[in-house]
């Protein structure tokens, strides 16, 4: 093991010194150019104990400095403290989050709680000899807020500085005790998903470290390198994991272990249960590279295989011709257990779904949720942005990138409500669910408009607006970049972004740099709205009045900004002969008077009627009309209302 | 045997004893629909002024727009926020149901509508015993004076019951759900199972809640047949009845409830969807309103059938122990003078 290991870490040392080599020496003789710089590369052995749900592991981390600065330090995630009790950081802010009840923490036994405790750190080079333990000067740092008893960064500080360019490589062993599952990671009964389950450094930019403590509100953000990694599970157990499976080798104790090799990527998750079905099928198109998928289905939803096929297909072909090539041969999806809640997450080459039991094809949730994380291999493991910061540069642009797939691929997709526990699927047949209401979530973001400026940095949101502002607001306010621009300029500046920012750690002006070339204009007025303020649009019609003066009619219509932000709409006006007259206006006033003098009196306005502004917060107000249906309206569903009203008396009557 | 052809009659006698008489049906949907109305009144207006003259008013009126209702719902206050979806069609019955069974309760804007309605009901469930029981017309002032009478021995009656009930939909209902199950499926993977094991809670939890149901309705009836002044002595006879009659008290209950499933599967075909229209409206008003019937009806008819299988074991003329008429008189001993004069028993 320990040859196998040093020969390992020499060659992953190799792999990441090009600079050096191209610095001291010769240029090295190599294949095409890694796609990724490789800086962070790791080679991991762990062992799976279910029993006692631990996780014992060796690695050897290979990093090169990509900065200009030397590094005096390390800085190591270690995320599973974030649980290990209700003093860290990522607990403080759920609890904040969760309001009165928290009664889900109150009643996990110890044994359900994680940790991760770092047993040896030594600094190793060349050959195989441990150079120097590091474990005596390693602390825990809290640089985000100051809480002393957080422990989800670990900063090691090196005997050495390493320079420029340099690579140091160092053996990190740990124990982790898995927990029933805290933010998609853990385990229920035999299912487990394991995700940032071993020490993972940060990344070092010219600033310094960007080594983020782990927030309740926030996901991750490393470096792009090589993963080999070798699991060892019971034997039988079917194992899913970033890579691909190189080797399986049986171990006399009644265990197998897995090796799963993957390049250029900045994540490695993981799952093991005796319990998935496997199944695979293959992508194929004639302009992108294939993919094999694999799929790790329960068997209560094996039924529903193609449904996660589908989904993977229309993902890798969609995004792949908008934006750009998914460049590995393979992707893992795993339909996670019942209540393990690991569902509706990504990992590079790796992705959790989700879908229950029973679920009519007419919904399309299963689907949502599959393209979403799909897409994640996109926006997150190939565009490799800071989600600690910036999480809008994925959430978002998926979120908007998923609802554009959902509308082309599956519609029409119904409202539906469980009942009975939340297992029994009632469909509405008539409630078809639009992309900008479904998709983009508009009811979400309404609630937290003006929260927070989305240039915040994510951690620091206020709590439980995250969600709403990188998801929904990101995903409305690129939408209606589309409805503005046109598809084609939008599209173009997100290629142009994913084919500049692929492998890389973008920022967000990396992105509107980019958008502004697509489109061919500067968007800087609109980004300064959206990105810059927490301002929230609301545009409305505030009075409509149309009087015959003579053989004419004399109308007047004022339009108002009742919010904050500033956008350019139209405003119609129909007229009782059929006519329209369509007005621009710039926006930027609080209101506008226009008038008209015609032979036909005025029937109904809008502002904004084609509906371009999808962040308005109140649509309701964008009209008015002479010959309202409001009584007809509320006759219709005051008599639903009433009779589900007179069903609520004569259920209860049961009492009587 | 008996006790089956007792049933049997007891059914068809019941149903219709309730269905000769469609003023009852009637005074009963008209009196808990009014009982409601005050709450139809503020939710129409809180549509309207949401809408305003607003174009999206057309829209909604066309039928069930979605973005509509998430900005109604974000301003919506009071009974306004108990507009949804689920007041769509066949979706209405399943949701109250669920929620019964859930333990969600009634949304606390509806509270107090909903209390008074159930008063309503309980105020005129000793008419109706009473009226059925008899089998014949009584007359408002009589069918009032009733009313009046057992509201309050009702009312203490639903003291004792209600305990029950507040201990089997409280304490009981949380044990089971919210400790035991989630303690039973711990470490279960599959949501089939896990509902397997909710389907068996349900069972455990309402078998005790129907068994208290089926002798609060003999309870009642006892008590109005019997023109009982101790509820604890109703409740108590109530308790033998069943306990002595399981089969046909059961059997009978049991047949009424597959006739409100039976109902209830008409109304899953023809409820009207969530698209507007003058003609929809109309569909809404006259399918809806027929549903509400039909539960109405299922309602009386409990309590009619359950009179007629006491009446028919028990509170016959022959029945020994007999009340001293005084007016006014109990059918029991309505049914006596009857036989004693006629010499004919008093059922239809």
């Amino acid at each position: 093991m320990r040859r196998r290991h040093a020969a390992l870490v020499a060659l992953l040392v190799a792999l990441a010194m090009p600079a050096t080599f191209a610095r001291g020496g010769q240029a090295p003789v190599s294949a095409a150019p890694a796609p990724s710089p490789r800086n962070a590369n790791y080679s991991i052995d762990v062992d799976l104990d279910p029993a006692s749900r631990t996780i014992t592991g060796r690695a050897v981390v290979t990093w090169r400095n990509l900065t200009s600065k030397p590094a005096s330090e390390l800085r190591f995630h270690t995320y599973w403290n974030a649980w290990r009790d209700t003093t860290s950081t990522w607990m403080r802010e759920w609890i904040r989050g969760a309001g009165p009840d928290t009664s889900e923490l109150t009643r996990r036994p110890k044994s359900e709680w994680a940790s991760m405790d770092v047993t040896a750190i030594r600094l190793l080079a060349g050959g195989t000899t441990a150079m120097a333990d590091l474990l005596g000067g390693a602390h825990y740092i809290a640089p985000d807020d100051g809480n002393a008893e957080d422990r989800t960064v670990l900063a090691v500080p090196l005997p050495k500085s390493v320079g420029p360019g340099e690579t140091i490589a160092v053996e990190v062993s740990w124990i982790a005790h898995v927990p029933r599952t805290f933010a998609r990671t853990g385990v229920v009964g035999n299912s487990f998903f394991l995700a940032q389950w071993f020490p993972k450094l940060g990344v070092l930019e010219d600033g310094g470290w960007n080594t983020h403590q782990f927030h309740a509100s926030t996901e991750f953000f490393s470096d792009y390198g090589v993963y080999d990694v070798r699991m060892t599970v019971p034997r039988g157990w079917v194992v899913g994991a970033t890579g691909v499976e190189r080797s399986r080798t049986d171990t006399p104790t009644g265990k197998t272990v897995h090796q799963y090799v993957q390049e250029d990527v900045h994540d490695f998750a993981w799952t093991t249960s005796p319990d998935y079905i496997v199944k695979t099928e293959r992508f194929e198109h004639k302009r992108l590279q294939a993919v094999e998928m694999r799929l790790l289905i329960q068997p209560e939803h094996a039924s529903q295989a193609d449904r996660y096929f589908m989904a993977t297909r229309a993902t890798l072909r969609s995004y792949g011709e908008w934006y750009g090539p998914y460049p590995y041969v393979h992707i893992t999806i795993v339909d996670p257990a019942f209540q393990t809640e690991a569902g509706g997450m990504e990992y590079p080459t790796l992705f959790t779904g989700g879908t229950n039991w029973l679920a009519p094809l007419t919904v399309t949730d299963p689907e949502d949720v599959t393209v979403h994380e799909c897409g994640h291999q996109f926006w997150y493991g190939l565009v490799g942005n800071n989600e600690f910061e910036h999480a809008w540069i994925d959430e978002g642009l998926n979120t908007f990138s998923t609802a554009r797939v959902i509308e082309e691929t599956f519609s029409p997709n119904f409202y539906e409500r469980r009942f009975f526990g939340g297992v029994v699927p009632w469909v509405f047949h008539d409630i078809a669910m639009s992309r900008e209401i479904a998709g983009d979530r508009m009811a979400g973001y309404r609630t937290a408009a003006r929260s927070d400026a989305q240039q915040t940095p994510s951690w620091r949101y206020a709590s439980g607006t995250g969600g709403a502002i990188t998801y929904n607001k990101t995903a409305l306010w690129l939408h209606t970049l589309e409805r503005y621009l046109g598809w084609r300029r939008l599209q173009r500046g997100m290629s142009l972004f994913f084919a500049r920012s692929t492998f890389k750690h973008p920022t967000p002006e990396d992105f509107f740099s980019a958008i502004n070339e697509g489109a061919g204009r500067d968007l800087s007025w609109y980004f300064d709205q959206v990105y810059r303020s927490s301002n929230a649009f609301d545009y409305a019609l505030g009075t409509l009045t149309t009087e015959k003066r003579g053989d004419a009619y004399h109308t007047e219509v004022m339009v108002q900004r009742r919010g904050e932000a500033l956008f350019p709409v139209d405003v119609q006006v129909i007229f009782d002969d059929g006519s329209r007259v369509r007005e621009h206006w710039d926006g930027r006033e609080r209101w506008k008077l226009y008038t008209w003098d015609r032979s036909a009196a005025a029937v109904s306005a809008e502002v904004d009627p084609d509906n371009v502004l999808l962040l308005d917060i109140d649509r309701t107000n964008n009209s008015r009309t002479l010959t309202p249906q409001t009584n007809k309206a509320a006759r219709q569903w005051t008599a639903r209302w009433f009779l589900w009203l007179q069903d609520l008396v004569q259920t209860y009557a049961f009492f009587v | 045997m008996r006790s089956s052809s007792e049933s049997a009659r007891a059914f068809w006698r019941g149903w219709s004893r309730v269905l000769l008489a469609p003023e009852t049906i009637l005074g009963v949907w008209l009196a808990t629909a009014l009982a409601a109305l005050p709450a139809a009144i503020l939710m129409h207006d809180a549509i309207s002024t949401q809408l305003g003259s607003s174009l999206t008013a057309s829209k909604v009126a066309a039928g069930f727009d979605y973005g509509w209702w998430e900005e109604f719902e974000a301003q919506a206050r009071g009974v306004a926020t108990t507009l949804a979806p689920v007041v769509i069609g066949a979706a209405a019955p399943v949701s109250n149901w669920s929620s019964l069974i859930d333990g969600s309760g009634i949304p606390r804007s509806l509270l107090v509508q909903v209390t008074f309605a159930l008063t309503v009901w309980l105020f005129l469930s000793g008419g109706l015993i009473d009226r059925f029981a008899r089998g014949r017309r009584i007359g408002t002032r009589a069918f009032f004076g009733t009313c009046g009478l057992f509201f309050f021995r009702f009312l203490r009656l639903g003291l004792l019951i209600g305990a029950a009930y507040y201990v089997l939909t409280g304490w009981f209902h949380a044990l089971l759900f919210d400790v035991l199950f989630p303690w039973i499926t711990h470490e279960v993977t599959s949501e089939r199972a896990a509902f397997a094991w909710r389907v068996a809670l349900y069972s455990i939890w309402l078998l005790p809640l129907l068994a208290v149901n089926i002798v609060a309705d003999y309870a009642k009836v006892r008590a109005v047949v019997e023109d009982r002044r101790s509820m604890l002595g109703a409740l108590a006879a109530g308790a033998r009845f069943v306990a002595r009659h399981p089969v046909a008290a059961v059997g009978l209950y049991f047949t009424n409830t597959l006739v409100l499933a039976v109902c209830f599967s008409l109304y899953l075909l023809a409820a009207p969807g969530a698209h507007g229209g003058d003609w929809r409206l109309l569909e809404v008003l006259v399918i809806g309103q027929a549903w509400i019937l039909a539960r109405v009806t299922t309602k009386l008819a409990f309590m009619s059938t359950s009179a007629a299988l006491f009446q028919g074991l028990l509170a016959h003329a022959e029945y020994t122990a007999p009340p001293v008429p005084v007016w006014p008189e109990s059918p029991a001993a309505e049914a006596i003078e009857n036989a004693v004069r006629f010499g004919v028993r008093s059922e239809p």
